[in-house]
């Protein structure tokens, strides 16, 4: 235990860990402000709401009723609007009695209405999507939902963050040259190296699962993240998602998703600075190994069948339909986005595992110098 | 050949690292003597222009090294304490590549070069890289990259630490044979170092210069104050506590200690001759006790 | 110079980079051919017959000056099909021998796709430029007329610039709409720049050769100067070679014609700023780039002049660079960014002019400037930040 408070206090005090946490989540912070795009019902977001409030969930004959009776409403409106005005401007033409007052009273009413169409419209385009299946699409306002979860954006300051965590772990013991004191210790080999991962994997779940909270502290507070017990499919980016889960289910996957595929980053990490030794090249192919096929890869699915870190930070594509467009000859379909299927993911999962098993035994092979061979030898 | 030190001050925040600091170094061995955080590095970085002094001036040859400027520093070649070089490079690569930096000729370069390869014993391994040298043939190299511009003034930083006792007598061979014609600042704290190869020794404590003088003189002066005393187990542990002690050898049951003393310790003391190891621990431990 | 050879070979010759830029080009092949798969319209394999009768039939009747001879005969069979598919929506889906591409409406997709549009789009260019110049022109005499002398001139600067502009030649143009469009290998530059420039600073100091540097004749201020040439020279030439691998993996997957085309011939510059050709282009996107991956690598240098050890330079130059993107992206005003000539076609996709003392000026001009200005700033900042011995303060130098 005191060896393990002694790694904690080297990463997180002398070497600044702490200090960067509190950094980087800031920036988190920031960086969530700057590049929300979660905002697309905000402009008509009271009239949207005032429409949406009484037809919340499922869609129902009353919801259809609902929204026919106010579609009706809205253009029964107009008309009377506009048969007010042309009966206004008629009085004033034939100079009878209908004053402006009498006419701002008359108006009144239906001008509210009006003015409410544009958040009714936005309902009513939910509507027409909802109603290609209503069995697993609900009504919502999906503002904070679509921010938690519609995207495939890294999170970029958490992935700073364990380059900056991870990579001084082994880093830091061989730049000092303390590798060499330590090995020579009793409790400085296997045991320190198993520590050491295991602090690695503490503060990468830690972490992760804090980062996923702020998310969704942030935009809950931000823009309200209730219903969560509606359908994933709610939510038009998951228009064909073959996954029967909830949003709030989906953000709980997504966070676990997200746990696997940065304690996968920490074990690609951990493997390269005990195999290359330096903090430059550590850091590198920590960056370069999530971030090329981030930047790269013209088919983003691809990443969801490739054993790499990304697809699991990332996590939302598990959870996405097929998406697919018409060929350039039109006489057939390509797939723009292929669904991953439970199995997949599974054996996707199984794969990542079996290879940090690997790499973890790799790492501690090659940090304690420990040859097979030589081990035989002495004991015939 | 002459470099002169007047009244060099140095202080960080609240610490003062250097004093009044005034010596006049001539052709020669000069052995920068003091304990850990005596202001041996801060000296040596003042005089290489690595740091700036709060106070004083140098004169080398009676000029105010800062109208000198760059010619001061072309006479100048300093070895830094713990040097890793570049470990790609290869020793002759790395060699032209100081030579390029140092503003000196390419072709006199290639001359000092093969010389002073030959000198500190890596010719064969002049095309071999950094990074394959042992501590020892770091050293040699470093030492060699000091003298391509074939100095005035030579300031080696710790020169022998961490070196094996063959090493070490090779280096202190090498610095006696570069010695000639020019200044040679020697920082340690491996006495016996410059107790063979100093013609003078300066003794620094607490930023202070306590002493510059021939190691002979030095020695000369603390006769009388070094004492040998046999001791059996029970009675060494009030020396200890009492004494600055040079050296406890354990003989036949008994303890004899090398006692630095300006007064007979107990009857059966024997004076002894002084060694330069005595004279650092008189001034330096002893001293500060005092 | 000598200083700079060397620093070259401290700093850029070094094994795991060179792995480092062998991997990455080959990477990069690998995603030109994955973006060449999910984007191309037809294939350069010509393994499906869409693909093959396109092909032929460019490099046989439509490739080259475009004639009214070609535009009737290429109407005489495009006009049934758009009958047939378009207007009387009676098209055959059953294989057909006597179709180029084996089914009616495939032969209708590919002479649209192919060649009626894009023709059509090379065609009526000229006069949609014209339009443009008499427009400005009419805005000169109006402005003239009120003595409005920037708008007056920013009018005139547009007549000259589109006047008499006309797409003579006919040319598939998929390579280029790709190659202009694909960002992946800057991104390559940008990390391989990353892990090659901020040892550049930090090594020295990790081997205490910064105390040898430090009193040595050149080892100061000549030095740093020395870093940051090798560094430009780096980056131009990382820059250079990316550019040359991404022009020919696009030749070789989307294939090659049209080098001497308009730029303006793609409609996604047809309102470009520029009166040059395509492989003119390619030259200046390129040399704009370097600009831009100069001064990204300047904010590293200055980045890897402030630490002792690699972890926080490279964790921060990481994220500057995320920041560039992010303020690309975000920001209104393209200035000052380096990311703006990297990432360049927007630059000159539209004509946009900017005042400056009321000279009308094309806005790509005043972004080269800024991120110039940008550029210098940070070089002398990391001139200024490393100290020169301090017995060089005074005397001679």
């Amino acid at each position: 235990m005191r060896e393990f408070i002694f790694e904690m206090k080297k990463i997180l005090i002398f070497q600044k860990g702490l200090w960067f946490i509190i950094f980087l989540m800031i920036l988190k912070m920031i960086g969530l402000l700057l590049t929300d795009d979660g905002a697309a019902l905000q402009e008509n977001k009271s009239d949207y709401l005032f429409y949406l409030e009484p037809i919340k969930g499922a869609l129902t004959e009353k919801t259809q009723r609902f929204l026919r009776e106010e579609s009706e409403k809205i253009s029964g409106a107009k008309i009377e609007l506009e048969n007010l005005y042309l009966a206004y401007y008629n009085s004033v033409l034939n100079k009878q009695a209908m004053s402006k007052s009498e006419l701002d009273y008359m108006t009144q009413s239906f001008e509210g209405q009006i003015e409410k169409e544009g958040g009714f419209l936005i309902l009513y385009d939910q509507y027409m999507y909802i109603r290609e299946n209503p069995d697993n699409r609900y009504f919502l306002y999906t503002d904070g939902w679509n921010a938690l979860l519609a995207h495939e954006r890294l999170d970029l300051p958490l992935f700073l963050l364990l380059l900056l965590l991870i990579t001084p772990i082994f880093c830091q013991e061989y730049e000092s040259k303390m590798d060499a004191i330590l090995l020579s210790s009793k409790k400085g080999r296997a045991n320190l190296v198993g520590k050491k991962i295991l602090l690695a994997f503490g503060m990468v779940v830690i972490l992760s699962l804090f980062f996923s909270f702020l998310d969704y502290a942030f935009f809950s507070l931000h823009y309200g993240l209730e219903d969560g017990h509606y359908p994933l499919q709610s939510l038009e980016y998951y228009h064909s998602s073959i996954k029967n889960l909830s949003l709030l289910e989906a953000y709980i996957g997504m966070s676990f998703f997200r746990i696997i595929g940065h304690l996968f980053l920490a074990v690609i990490i951990m493997f390269a600075s005990v195999y290359t030794k330096k903090t430059v090249l550590t850091l590198f192919f920590g960056s370069a190994v999530v971030l090329i096929p981030y930047f790269g890869l013209a088919a983003r699915w691809v990443a969801y069948i490739l054993p790499l870190p990304l697809s699991f930070m990332i996590g939302s594509g598990f959870f996405k339909g097929d998406e697919l467009a018409e060929s350039a000859d039109g006489m057939s379909e390509i797939i723009v986005y292929r669904s991953v299927s439970e199995l997949e993911t599974a054996i996707m999962i199984a794969l990542l595992f079996v290879i940090s098993y690997v790499i973890i035994l790799l790492v501690f092979k090659k940090y304690i110098n420990y040859q097979i061979r030589r081990r035989k030898q002495v004991n015939p | 050949m002459i470099l002169k030190l007047e009244g060099i001050s140095k202080s960080y925040q609240d610490k003062k690292a250097l004093i009044d600091f005034t010596a006049t170094l001539k052709e020669g061995v000069y052995g920068l003597l003091g304990q850990n955080g005596a202001g041996k590095t801060t000296l040596i970085n003042i005089i290489a222009g690595i740091l700036n002094a709060n106070e004083g001036r140098i004169l080398y040859n009676g000029i105010n090294v800062k109208k000198m400027g760059v010619d001061f520093i072309s006479a100048i070649g300093y070895l830094p304490q713990f040097p890793q070089f570049y470990k790609n490079f290869k020793a002759l690569e790395f060699l032209r590549y100081i030579c390029a930096i140092k503003g000196v000729p390419e072709k006199v370069g290639a001359e000092r070069i093969a010389k002073l390869l030959e000198m500190v014993n890596l010719s064969d391994v002049a095309n071999k890289k950094i990074g394959t040298f042992s501590g020892g043939m770091r050293q040699r190299l470093g030492i060699a990259q000091a003298m391509v511009n074939d100095p005035g003034i030579l300031i080696l930083d710790e020169p022998t630490a961490g070196l094996d006792p063959k090493e070490r007598i090779r280096f202190r061979n090498l610095i006696s044979k570069f010695s000639k014609d020019r200044i040679v600042l020697l920082a340690t704290h491996i006495v016996s170092d410059i107790e063979y190869i100093s013609n003078e020794v300066i003794l620094l404590r607490e930023g202070i210069l306590i002493k510059q003088n021939k190691p002979t003189v030095l020695m000369e002066e603390i006769r009388h104050k070094i004492w040998e005393v046999q001791v059996d187990a029970e009675n060494s542990q009030m020396y200890l506590d009492k004494y600055s002690i040079g050296n406890i050898v354990f003989n036949e049951g008994h303890y004899v200690l090398r006692i630095i003393s300006a007064e007979k310790p107990c009857a059966a003391a024997v004076p002894i001759a002084p060694n330069l190891e005595d004279v650092f621990l008189y001034h330096c431990e002893a001293g500060a006790s005092r | 110079m000598k200083i700079i050879g060397y620093e070259i070979r401290k700093n850029y010759l070094k094994r795991y980079l060179i792995v480092i830029i062998f991997a990455f080009t080959l990477v990069n092949v690998i995603s030109i051919y994955g973006y060449y798969e999910t984007s191309h319209v037809f294939s350069t394999e010509k393994d499906d017959s869409w693909s093959k009768a396109f092909w032929d039939l460019y490099e046989e009747n439509y490739k080259g000056e475009i004639t009214i001879e070609k535009i009737n005969r290429l109407m005489e069979i495009y006009s049934p099909l758009y009958q047939a598919c378009v207007v009387e929506r009676t098209f055959n889906t059953e294989y057909d021998p006597d179709t180029f591409t084996g089914y009616e409406f495939g032969d209708y997709r590919m002479l649209d796709l192919g060649f009626v549009r894009p023709m059509e789009y090379a065609y009526t260019y000229r006069e949609k430029a014209l339009e443009i110049a008499n427009n400005a022109k009419q805005n000169m005499i109006f402005f003239s007329s009120i003595d409005n002398v920037y708008q007056y001139r920013s009018s005139l600067k547009i007549a000259s610039l589109y006047e008499g502009r006309q797409i003579n030649n006919f040319y598939n143009t998929e390579m280029y709409d790709n190659l202009f469009s694909y960002d992946f290998s800057s991104f390559l530059i940008l990390l391989t720049v990353i892990v090659a420039i901020v040892p550049v600073f930090v090594a020295e100091k990790e081997t205490e050769m910064n105390l040898i540097l430090s009193i040595s004749k050149k080892g100061g201020k000549k030095t740093v100067r020395a870093k940051i040439a090798s560094a430009c020279f780096f980056v131009t030439g990382i820059c250079i070679w990316f550019t040359i691998t991404d022009f020919f993996a696009f030749a070789a997957f989307f294939g090659l014609t049209g080098l001497t085309n308009n730029l303006y011939a793609l409609r996604d510059f047809m309102l470009t700023p520029l009166d040059i050709t395509m492989w003119e282009y390619i030259i200046v996107s390129a040399g704009v780039k370097i600009l831009g991956m100069q001064a990204v690598s300047a904010v590293i240098l200055f980045i890897s002049s402030l630490f002792k050890k690699a972890l926080l330079p490279y964790v921060i130059s990481l994220g500057a660079l995320f920041s560039m993107m992010l303020a690309d992206e975000l920001a209104t005003t393209k200035h000052f960014n380096p990311f703006d000539l990297i990432v360049n076609r927007e630059l000159f996709r539209h004509t946009n002019l900017i005042r400056i003392m009321d000279f009308p000026v094309h806005e790509y001009v005043g972004v080269i400037l800024s991120v110039a200005l940008f550029f210098g700033v940070f070089i002398l900042t990391t001139i200024r930040v490393n100290k020169n011995n301090a017995w060089l303060t005074g005397g001679r130098r």
